[in-house]
């Protein structure tokens, strides 16, 4: 079997030569040798002319040697090279050549300790770096190092002849093969999937720089233009005057980089859209921010190079600015001058894709001025000589592009979704990168996956991977401030729960207390509704703990029951337990969508947006009541459907409405007849669950695909007599404070309040009638006592049942 | 240990290297060649320089069709001297580079040997005064 130790063996004269001289060093001789070579000989052909014979010897002779000592080094930077590059195109995937053996760092890092190979693995440059960014503890590591543990060999580790060991390779291999290795990063809190990440982030980085390095590699050299080229086109002229660079537009380094499937398949897409025979134009339709600039511009770096698909090779990007087309041209003639003039210019060059950001605003804006731009571009966008490619987002492209069906049907459609996160995570890679330095700190990989996570979970304004890129700077720049210099998962989490007012990632000791205490701290607000409470509890806690699918409302509750049992009093505890305050709470009466319009004025029209939207961009992070639900339209109940499911939904303006962070309660009292009639039969009234849902389904109140996308239906109980004693005395305690507030004090004697209780109670109303009653008799009396001035200020109200009249207790 | 890393480096010298040196000249003269445009230049060698051509009204006359003509024997005159430069030019690299080359592999043949006759001669040059 050959191993990795024999693959080593051949590289070590060569790391044996870069101990003693460095690749740097190296460079440094050769220059200085050249220079001195170069010195020497001119100034032994000075000394030639000026007839000092024995001068000139001696320097030509110094010229000679250092000469040769230029060379020498020349060669041995060589004979360095090409080790040190090593199997870089495969790596990166530029080569078709099939490469084995081990790559420079893997032979660097391990010949370091050929007889404890997770040692020198980890102890190397390379190593050290990927154990940082997976967030390892430096003292965990020493300790686990230096303790008991089987040690792997290099002749034991088995070279694949199938393809090239990089230090990748090695980090899967000690994974695999090292149990102790495993177990380290297990007890670290680190998953195999942030060590794995980690270690590719700082291996590709560092081929990356490397490639830079070799300036001879075909991909460097190819980056020159070539000259005269553009000769055998025209030149656009009025094009170019109203052009801008498309690095002027935002971008994301990396989208595009190596390993983004995503990306490769859309350039390739947009590639053959352009070498279509017959209007070969494209209109990418993707939402601000997603990258497709990036992608136009991948694109155009592959035309540049010759490497894209024959049909189109040497054709050239120009972008529109729209912006100075509109601020110069004024009038109607005008500006339909100029676009067809600079169209026809393009037309003629031959080789010109104009480029339009936001198709759509530029069709608005030209029909301000009375141009119809469709008409106008029309036979432009028929011709094969010339390609337009259009960018829009999907709202403007429903609202606007797709009622000028003659126009769209001149583009193919290359539609550019969201990415998905490990490509977001790619993107931050990058971006991480170029912005440590300048907020000194250094991000974890586990940091930037939670930054994508988050991103793609709590904030609900923008799209991937722009508001991850976002996030990533806002991290940044706070820990900066913070003098925060490793930025954890747990970091970014504290950050998004400082933005977001909900608390997100690793659960704190307070918060460990709320939750596990959940049912006591409603209980302060909400009498009696024991099994409801639990349910809730229950259901928060399992959302909480992240066990709960991520991309649905944190939770879902349809609450059944009477009138005045608690059910909009358990809303109003939630959003304060949760969201910090009962403020946090949207009300939507659902009785005010039941007519033909509802659905458009809750999600909005094509003109106006809906109450709904509305509501999740001010606050997205917030309770959703929806009172009395069953008096919703049948269409409201389905985009329910949607939002319980998907914790999203589709505005009417095209635009993807992210109700994910939200907790959506539906009251209804639906049933609730059922419900009182169980309880006068002393029923348990668990048991009966099944049955008050059955009985609502058959009345035709909900559907039972409605019913079932609830993550807990919770039955409200009517009130007891001594749960309604209770209820009076949390609306007591509230009438007190608000007496208190204006200077006075007061007592209500028991005879009294036993007397409100007896008269507050019924169980078809729950508490509203005790209201009522301490509203007509008690803060009546009060009011009365107050305004006569019979109570000096700082007096005590004293109340007992002589102090009413037989016809007032009638009430 | 120097004399490990000679022996190493020395069988590198005279197997791999050459390899080596075929690789990077390939790269170099795919560069001149794609610097010059050689290929593109050469499909395009009679084609109007920038487009610059007299477009023909519908109807025949004769006053138009002999601008047609001669604007566009102009244009293309132009662009074929032009083309012609860098057509040469790109040539006159291209065999340069390839002369550079091939000395390159023979300097590199006798590399070791002509390191240690410029040392000898250096030295000779120093102490024979």
């Amino acid at each position: 079997m050959y191993t990795i130790a024999d693959d080593i063996l051949r590289y070590r004269p060569v790391l044996l030569l870069n101990r003693f001289l460095s690749r740097r060093f190296m460079s440094v001789l050769r220059t200085t040798f050249f220079v001195i070579a170069l010195a020497c000989l001119i100034g032994s052909s000075g000394a030639f002319f000026f007839l000092t014979p024995e001068l000139s010897s001696l320097l030509f002779g110094l010229s000679l040697i250092t000469f040769a000592l230029y060379i020498e080094q020349m060669m041995l930077y060589s004979y360095h090279n090409s080790f040190y590059f090593y199997g870089l195109n495969s790596v990166l995937g530029q080569s078709e050549e099939k490469l084995t053996g081990v790559t420079y760092e893997v032979a660097e890092a391990l010949s370091r300790n050929e007889s404890d190979v997770t040692l020198a693995f980890v102890t190397s440059q390379l190593g050290n770096s990927v154990m940082l960014r997976s967030g390892v503890d430096p003292t965990s590591l020493d300790t686990y190092l230096s303790g008991q543990r089987p040690k792997l060999l290099t002749m034991t580790l088995p070279l694949s002849p199938e393809k090239l060991s990089s230090f990748t390779t090695i980090g899967r291999d000690l994974l695999r093969l090292d149990p102790t290795f495993k177990e380290f990063f297990k007890r670290q809190g680190i998953t195999e999937e942030i060590f794995l990440g980690a270690l590719g982030w700082v291996t590709e980085s560092y081929h990356r720089e490397k490639k830079v390095e070799r300036w001879w590699s075909k991909d460097n050299l190819s980056r020159t233009k070539g000259i005269g080229r553009e000769w055998s086109y025209g030149t656009p002229y009025l094009l170019e005057k109203f052009s801008r660079d498309i690095r002027t537009s935002s971008v994301f380094s990396t989208l595009t980089g190596s390993n983004s499937a995503f990306a490769e398949a859309k350039i390739s897409e947009i590639e053959v859209a352009l070498a279509r025979a017959k209007a070969a134009n494209v209109l990418v339709i993707g939402e601000a921010g997603v990258g497709t600039i990036d992608i136009l511009m991948a694109v155009n770096r592959r035309l540049a190079k010759g490497a894209s698909i024959g049909a189109v090779a040497e054709q050239r990007m120009i972008v529109l600015d729209t912006t100075r087309l509109f601020a110069v041209h004024r009038n109607k003639p005008e500006l339909e001058t100029t676009i067809l003039n600079l169209f026809n210019e393009a037309l003629e060059a031959g080789n010109i894709i104009i480029v339009i950001e936001n198709l759509s605003a530029l069709i608005r804006e030209a029909e301000a001025l009375g141009v119809f731009i469709p008409e106008l571009l029309d036979p432009f966008l028929a011709s094969t000589s010339l390609h337009v490619i259009a960018t829009d987002t999907p709202g403007a492209y429903h609202t606007y592009l797709e009622p000028l069906g003659s126009l769209t049907r001149r583009f193919s459609e290359v539609l550019i979704e969201t990415p998905d996160l490990l490509s977001t995570t790619k993107v931050l890679e990058g971006i991480a990168l170029q912005n440590e330095n300048r907020y000194h700190a250094l991000f974890t990989y586990a940091g930037l996956v939670a930054i994508t996570k988050a991103a793609d979970r709590y904030l609900v304004e923008g799209v991937m991977p722009d508001k991850a890129v976002e996030l990533l700077i806002d991290v940044a720049t706070r820990a900066d401030k913070a003098r925060i210099g490793i930025i954890s998962a747990e970091y970014v989490y504290q950050v998004v729960s400082e933005r977001t007012g909900i608390p997100v990632g690793p659960i704190g000791e307070g918060e460990r207390d709320l939750l596990l205490n959940l049912e006591d701290k409603l209980h302060e607000r909400v009498i009696g509704q024991g099994q409801a409470i639990l349910a809730i509890a229950r259901t928060m806690r399992r959302a909480r703990a992240g066990i709960q699918s991520s991309d649905k409302p944190i939770g879902s509750f349809l609450f059944l029951g009477p009138t005045g049992v608690g059910k909009t009093e358990t809303a109003k505890a939630l959003a304060a337990v949760f969201f910090g305050s009962e403020q946090n709470m949207h009300r939507l009466d659902m009785s005010e969508f039941s007519g033909g319009d509802a659905l458009a004025r809750l999600i909005g029209n094509g003109q106006e947006s809906g109450i709904l939207p509305d509501m999740l961009h001010e606050n997205p992070y917030a309770v959703l009541l929806l009172d009395e639900f069953e008096k919703g339209a049948l269409a409201v109940h389905d985009i329910f459907l949607q939002i319980l499911d998907e914790g999203m939904f589709t505005a009417a303006r095209g635009e993807k409405i992210n109700a994910r962070n939200t907790i959506i309660i539906a009251t209804s009292n639906a049933g609730s007849q059922l419900i009182l009639r169980t309880v006068e039969q002393r029923q348990e009234l668990a048991s009966l669950t099944e049955e008050i849902l059955s009985h609502i389904i058959k009345e035709g109140v909900y559907r039972p695909e409605l019913i079932n996308r609830f993550d807990s239906t919770i039955i409200f109980e009517p009130l007891t007599l001594e749960e309604q004693g209770q209820v009076a005395g949390l609306m007591l305690s509230g009438l007190y404070d608000r007496i208190k507030e204006r200077g006075y004090e007061l007592t209500i004697n028991r005879d009294l309040l036993d007397l409100l209780v007896k008269k507050g109670y019924n169980p078809q109303f729950g508490a509203r009638p005790m209201q009522r009653v301490l509203q007509d008799l008690v803060e009546e009396k009060v009011a009365q006592r107050i305004i006569s001035g019979a109570i000096p200020h700082g007096g005590t109200i004293d109340l007992s049942i002589d102090d009413f009249t037989p016809a007032e207790l009638a009430i | 240990m120097i004399l490990t890393i000679l022996h190493h480096y020395l069988a590198w010298h005279y197997t791999k290297a050459f390899g080596e040196i075929r690789h990077v000249s390939k790269n170099l003269l795919w560069f001149v060649v794609h610097f010059f445009s050689l290929p593109q230049l050469l499909r395009a060698f009679f084609a109007p320089y920038k487009r610059m051509t007299e477009t023909r009204g519908r109807t025949f006359n004769l006053e138009d069709l002999a601008s047609f003509i001669i604007i566009g024997l102009i244009s293309r005159l132009i662009g074929m001297v032009l083309r012609i430069t860098i057509i040469v030019s790109g040539l006159a690299t291209l065999i340069i580079l390839l002369g550079l080359i091939i000395l390159t592999f023979i300097f590199w043949v006798t590399a070791p040997l002509a390191i240690i006759v410029l040392l000898a001669v250096g030295l000779n040059f120093i102490l024979g005064r």
